[in-house]
């Protein structure tokens, strides 16, 4: 229970902060330009002519811009909040925090790689498909990402405990 | 002839204390994590893979019973808080369609102004009770659990809806605008938990964390 409300509590501050931060667009806009540039670069070297303009990733007959809201720093804090509210030791929570925000930026890039897509080729599935299906896979698996950590956390201590139990982690 | 009872060996004092006085109670060995510590990893991945169908399913069958849904989500809004409200508030259906199928109105009876917010049954009702259904049917556990969870939890889902209904009218009434008052706090929770990319799943989470491993923990 005191996990759960550790949780619940470091989401609340997460949000907290990000809406009280005024002009916290400005400390995204590179990170979210660079995002720009990366997706332009991967749909080219699928052969799409596309390019990037600050935010914006343009192709000519379709374009994107990315926002707060596509750089998935909200999936990232609630894996890192479920990490941290975790009853574990922390060094065993650090390795996890880092593997998970590298999985989850990775997820990101082919999320708005396959928007892109989706928008050049099946235009009238592109908002479902943005503000509904990947949004909740993001979340989900920054659920799963949780429980392969705890996993991982854990072994140690199955082994030690029940020694004839199988490895699943 | 000596006596059988004078045979029994007599402790020292102290040692007859000792063995009188209460024992403390025996401190049980953990026992090894459960739950979904042991899932195996590819049972994982199905799950994750269920959790998404289910998702896209609930998100298709979305399309067919939208318009009925948001008038059930008006009529709901009606019913807790607008009949009792003497006609200051109302939910009704905007004029122009879109994401927003769903206006909230506020008048205030002291100079009849109205204030009128833009809502999405969509955001505040349906993605969050899609994404519980599906979390909850995909949890790899046994299948009574799931259904109790998804029982307990759909029926906490709509409690939290209804107290929603009750908080709009305070966060969105007229002469509400100044920051730093409960109603600019309400106004951020709604935001968080209505507007932001993901926010609309951290109650199903809470809930789903609660039922999958809270209560049953409590239990055993």
């Amino acid at each position: 229970m005191k996990a759960v409300f550790t949780f619940a509590v470091l989401m609340g501050l997460f949000y907290g902060l990000t809406h009280m931060a005024r002009g916290g667009d400005v400390v995204f806009q590179p990170y979210l330009a660079a995002l720009a540039r990366a997706i332009a670069a991967i749909l080219r070297a699928l052969g799409y002519d596309a390019s990037a303009a600050g935010t914006t990733v343009t192709y000519p007959d379709f374009s994107m811009q990315i926002v707060r809201g596509c750089d998935a720093i909200e999936p990232l804090a609630t894996f890192v909040a479920a990490v941290l509210a975790s009853p574990a030791r922390f060094l065993l929570k650090l390795p996890g925090i880092i593997v998970g925000a590298v999985a989850i930026a990775g997820v990101n890039l082919v999320r708005l790689v396959s928007l892109f897509l989706v928008g050049v080729h099946y235009r009238p599935y592109f908002d479902v498909i943005h503000e509904g299906v990947w949004q909740a896979i993001l979340v989900g698996l920054a659920i799963v990402f949780w429980a392969s950590w705890i996993q991982w956390a854990t072994r140690g201590e199955r082994r030690r405990l029940d020694p004839e139990a199988p490895s699943s982690g | 002839m000596e006596n059988a009872a004078d045979s029994t060996p007599k402790l020292h004092p102290q040692a007859e204390h000792r063995a009188r006085a209460p024992r403390p109670p025996e401190r049980l060995p953990p026992s090894p994590p459960t739950g979904i510590a042991t899932v195996p990893p590819r049972a994982l991945a199905l799950s994750f893979l269920l959790f998404v169908l289910l998702f896209a399913a609930l998100l298709v069958v979305e399309t067919l019973i939208g318009t009925s849904y948001s008038r059930l989500f008006r009529a709901m809004g009606n019913a807790m808080v607008g009949l009792g409200s003497h006609g200051t508030v109302w939910f009704a259906q905007p004029e122009v369609g879109g994401e927003h199928d769903t206006e909230l109105v506020v008048v205030d009876p002291a100079n009849r102004v109205q204030r009128r917010t833009q809502l999405s049954s969509h955001r505040h009702a349906y993605l969050p009770t899609a994404f519980f259904v599906a979390l909850a049917l995909a949890t790899p556990v046994r299948w009574g659990m799931r259904l109790r969870c998804l029982a307990w939890g759909l029926l906490a889902l709509h409690v939290y809806f209804a107290l929603k209904f009750f908080i709009f009218p305070l966060a969105y009434g007229p002469g509400t605008d100044a920051p730093w008052t409960l109603a600019a706090g309400l106004r951020s929770v709604l935001w968080v938990l209505g507007a932001t990319t993901v926010g609309w799943s951290l109650v199903p989470v809470f809930l789903w964390l609660l039922l999958v491993f809270v209560v049953p923990a409590r239990r055993r």
